[in-house]
């Protein structure tokens, strides 16, 4: 029987591939090619998990746009952390990061970046547990003080302002909340976050005390961008003509106001 | 406890039952894994049965799998090897074979000790009654082997536990991550993270309660 079951498929194979070869051809078709988003979750209100476990947030509902705009269908992969996500885009395991990743000169010289959400940024805010200490107007006053440790989120453009500071002691966390809890809990003094997560983390602990810190204009971030890998230059282009048509219809605005990232 | 904190663990609930079960999915693919291989390995680097390059082979792998974090590990698997082969693993099959794997070095380890304590006398009668290799293992050496190492099987079983919560870096949606998750939204930290960790308890509880069972039905079993 078994024999007889191979002794088929083996002249049905032909014919079979051929069918198989058509359905893939035209279901790829039907939904278009996969475009992989690399994100990481636990990132409200840009990407978390609702309720029911699914993906959602202001970057899984961009993506989706921007999918729908490039034609193709959005694939998104949790990955975990920042540094897994480039290391991802590097290996070609991903198309592209959605994960409100600030674009900076430094960032810009490894990956492409196009412009999708957020101000330009010149200052960020230092936060601080109840009280800013008298003597502290900039990063550069903690320095050389072996008990003023400043915790930030690992990867982030914060961490690439910090780490410029000489003599300063870091600590890197995983999770903005991580930080705050390293404050609230004496491990670190201060932390160094992303400007549009400020009201929400305010609104949460009135603790925070927050210390306004002008960058360089070396330093200072264009906004939120996709990540790309600069070897694929017509994904490139495509993205960035994708965007642009978004920004035209007025949808990222829609998407902001929905996720309270600008008033309504 | 606030009657804030219990709405919203109840809340939380369906989500940390996912990230739960997913945990528990990844310990149970991963110990068997695990099991298969440090039985494997720890018979084959046993005095009895050593021989001189497969052993020392695998000897040296062991070394490796236990001197290397896990969390190296999981990385390599999920990213380096991909790479260098070409096979796209997804985060669920990186994570239970890194964890399979790593573990399988401290298994042969207990495996290996195990055996060797069994006394010389039992592989002699074991032989003296025409016992072929695999029956004298089977029904003479391996049964007082898993009581002797049980309590350390058990143990590592237990860190296994433990550190399915590193596989959160690479965005499995276990249960650290899904705890991640829900702080990230509500912003709740204490309560969800001490519920996460009862979630651990629990899971730890029946690992070791199957233990002691285990341990009870091999006590017919007389050093």
């Amino acid at each position: 029987m078994r024999f007889y079951f191979v002794f088929y498929l083996h002249f049905k194979g032909e014919i079979m591939s051929k069918y198989l070869f058509l359905s893939i051809f035209f279901i790829s078709g039907l939904f278009g090619e996969d475009f992989v988003v690399g994100t990481t979750s636990g990132y409200a209100p840009y990407v978390s998990l609702d309720e029911e476990g699914k993906y959602v947030g202001f970057d899984i509902d961009f993506a989706e746009a921007l999918a729908k705009k490039l034609d193709r269908t959005l694939v998104i992969k949790d990955l975990g952390s920042m540094p897994s996500l480039f290391l991802a885009l590097k290996l070609g395991k991903i198309d592209a990061i959605i994960w409100a990743i600030s674009i900076t000169q430094e960032r810009q010289k490894v990956v492409e970046m196009v412009y999708y959400q957020g101000e330009k940024v010149t200052q960020l805010p230092m936060l601080f547990w109840k009280t800013i200490p008298d003597n502290v107007r900039r990063p550069e006053d903690l320095a050389n003080n072996p008990k003023a440790v400043v915790c930030v989120e690992a990867g982030s453009f914060q961490e690439g302002v910090l780490q410029k500071v000489e003599g300063l002691k870091v600590k890197q966390v995983d999770k903005v909340m991580d930080a705050i809890l390293e404050l609230k809990f004496s491990k670190a003094c201060a932390t160094m976050i992303d400007p549009s997560l400020l009201s929400r983390y305010k609104a949460q602990f009135p603790e925070l005390k927050v210390l306004d810190v002008a960058l360089a204009p070396s330093q200072q971030s264009l906004g939120n961008g996709i990540c790309l890998s600069k070897d694929n230059s017509p994904l490139s282009h495509d993205v960035q003509q994708a965007v642009e048509a978004l920004q035209n219809e007025g949808q990222i605005r829609l998407l902001e106001e929905k996720w309270g990232l600008v008033a309504k | 406890m606030d009657s804030t904190s219990l709405t919203l663990i109840k809340s939380s609930m369906p989500l940390l039952l996912q990230g739960a079960l997913m945990t528990v999915k990844i310990l149970l693919s991963a110990s068997f894994l695990s099991l298969g291989l440090g039985l494997l390995f720890g018979i084959a680097t046993c005095n009895k049965l050593r021989t001189t390059l497969l052993s020392s082979v695998l000897e040296g792998t062991t070394f490796i799998l236990r001197a290397v974090p896990f969390y190296v590990q999981l990385l390599i698997w999920y990213f380096v090897l991909p790479d260098l082969f070409g096979i796209d693993l997804d985060a669920f099959t990186a994570s239970f074979v890194s964890l399979g794997v790593c573990s399988s070095g401290y298994m042969a380890q207990a495996v290996r000790g195990g055996i060797n304590a069994v006394e010389n006398e039992q592989w002699e009668a074991a032989k003296t009654l025409g016992y072929s290799p695999y029956a004298q293992m089977r029904y003479v050496i391996l049964p007082q082997m898993l009581k002797t190492c049980l309590p350390s099987i058990t143990n590592k079983l237990d860190a296994m536990v433990k550190s399915t919560s590193i596989l959160s870096s690479i965005g499995l949606l276990e249960l650290t991550r899904m705890g991640m998750n829900i702080v990230s939204r509500e912003m709740q930290p204490l309560t969800i993270y001490c519920t996460v960790a009862l979630f651990y308890l629990l899971i730890s509880a029946v690992v070791n309660t199957f233990s002691k069972y285990l341990e009870q039905r091999l006590s017919y079993v007389k050093n």
